[in-house]
């Protein structure tokens, strides 16, 4: 935590924005990695786990390529990479990088359902306490037996 | 009292009762510095998001990114509120039944493996480091000003108050904190948001000030702003875009599902006893946020208008505005701007040698605008 701090507050010398638009970049972040997967944990009872790694690792890495094609590598300034695409800033239709989160987010649905037809299917109890969390306490199947 | 002596006065009381409220409630146990107990009622809960969300990004950086960005800032507004509303319908409640800390735990359990929950922890550092070093722009910004100095030496000691605070405290003590410093934070937004637009327009609430006429003319706020910014060759204020409407709408998403895939925002649900709760506490923390994410558009135009009234004096008497005499000599220029010199965060630099300062936009595409100003450059020399 105290290296956190530090790592932020060197960072914070030299911000790659204004406080709301690095926040941003944080938002899109989250927005391509964390989001996909919390949202296909509750809402797929098939998604394994090898699609949910490779999504959340496609989605962080290509925000964070983006991003730092724009804003330097760990932010660092000077080792921006822009030139590589023509020099032109917000190169992908005009998208900006602290918008790119949600570029992010596709990628990372699109490689997750793609790896997970590739991969085992997921054990029976995990899909089973899926069903479970989305179904209201108290609440039971009919069964016919009053 | 000088406005200095009140300044460090009130702000050294709310600090003490914030540390004394963390002091109090100091968490005993790993599940009690997670979720407090479980026992934290749903507006208090409310209020505590509310605070969190009212970090060094929303209180003290976004209006002036509204006012300077115009309509395409309200994307900002949009996206963190609308992020609430995905994470309270479609994400919270289920989150709350897993019955799980932290997002690592759930997607450890949800996706069966520790190589999952490894990738989450990795995930959720890129993302929270981004944050703090976003949210630490915004600490020096608030120390510089404070304590009258550079704002490196703002971000140093925001640096051991935040150490300091996050050491001792503990999610408890973190919730009540939130609380009181919820209170502080709004009464300290709105009610100069309150008197601004008093001034302004008459009207007493700010959110609707932003609509009304200004004082003793039939023309609103907005046209006037409107007015004012396109003479000066800036983008029209209520229509201007970031980029494109494309960008604009994809910015929005960005903001919505990262607020939906944030982890200190989701953890704060488990801190109530029950799913309804859970959800109560969201509607709660909407209607708080909502306050200060309503008054933040009406104090940027108003800020904005009061930029450009302070520097150009023909924008509130109606006269030209390239007029030499229009702009404010650089000596006699009011106390707030040379107290923000000292931080290092505004800058002059008297390009034009007339001793004045000029604020308009150079890279304007705005014809009539080039022209008047080309014109009143000339006449200068």
């Amino acid at each position: 935590m105290a290296g956190s701090i530090v790592v932020a507050g060197y960072l914070g010398l030299n911000p790659p924005g204004f406080a709301a638009g690095t926040v941003a970049i944080a938002f899109g972040l989250a927005a391509s990695s964390l989001f996909p997967c919390l949202m296909m944990g509750i809402f797929s009872k098939t998604m394994n786990k090898q699609g949910a790694i490779a999504g959340m690792l496609a989605g962080l890495g290509i925000t964070m390529f983006y991003v730092f094609a724009h804003k330097g590598i760990f932010f660092i300034k000077g080792t921006e990479y822009l030139g590589l695409f023509g020099g032109k800033p917000s190169f992908f239709f005009g998208i900006s990088p602290n918008a790119f989160g949600a570029i992010g987010a596709i990628v990372n649905f699109a490689v997750a359902f793609a790896v997970k037809n590739m991969t085992p299917p997921v054990p029976e109890h995990i899909a089973q306490m899926v069903e479970d969390v989305r179904i209201p306490r108290g609440s039971k199947a009919v069964d016919g037996t009053h | 009292m000088g406005l200095q002596a009140l300044t460090y006065l009130v702000v050294g009381f709310t600090f003490a009762v914030y540390i004394g409220i963390a002091i109090w409630a100091r968490a005993g146990t790993t599940s009690e510095f997670y979720v407090a107990g479980g026992g934290v009622h749903p507006v208090l809960n409310g209020m505590a998001t509310g605070a969190d969300w009212m970090s060094a990004a929303s209180f003290i950086s976004m209006a002036g990114l509204i006012a300077n960005m115009g309509f395409g800032g309200g994307l900002f507004l949009m996206g963190w509120t609308g992020g609430y509303v995905l994470l309270a319908m479609l994400l919270a409640p289920y989150l709350r039944k897993f019955g799980k800390f932290t997002v690592p735990q759930f997607v450890g359990d949800r996706y069966y493996s520790k190589g999952a929950s490894t990738v989450a922890v990795l995930c959720l550092l890129a993302a929270s480091v981004t944050y703090i070093i976003g949210q630490m722009t915004g600490v020096g910004v608030a120390f510089s000003r404070f304590l009258g100095v550079s704002n490196h030496v703002g971000i140093f000691i925001g640096m051991g108050v935040v150490f300091m605070y996050a050491v001792f405290g503990g999610m408890k003590g973190i919730t009540y904190t939130q609380v009181a410093q919820y209170c502080v934070l709004i009464l300290a937004y709105t009610v100069p948001a309150v008197f601004i637009s008093l001034n302004l327009t008459g009207n007493p609430l700010p959110q609707l000030g932003l609509g009304s006429h200004m004082v003793g003319t039939d023309i609103s706020l907005l046209s006037k702003l409107d007015q004012v910014v396109t003479d000066l060759g800036f983008g029209k204020y209520t229509t201007q875009l970031p980029g494109s409407t494309l960008n604009m709408f994809v910015y929005t998403v960005s903001l919505m599902i990262g607020t939906a895939g944030l982890p200190h925002v989701i953890v704060r649900f488990f801190t109530v006893p029950k799913v309804k709760d859970a959800r109560a506490s969201a509607g709660w923390a909407l209607v708080f946020i909502g306050i200060l994410y309503t008054t933040a558009p009406a104090v940027a135009a108003m800020a904005r208008l009061n930029l450009h009234a302070t520097i150009n004096t023909a924008v509130m008497s109606g006269g030209d505005l390239f007029a030499p005499e229009s702009s404010i000599v650089y000596a006699q220029r009011p106390d707030w701007m040379k107290r923000w010199e000292v931080t290092g965060l505004l800058k002059f630099t008297d390009k034009n040698g007339d001793g004045r300062i000029q604020y308009y936009n150079d890279k304007s595409k705005n014809a009539a605008f080039n022209a008047k100003a080309a014109a009143a450059r000339l006449e200068r020399q």
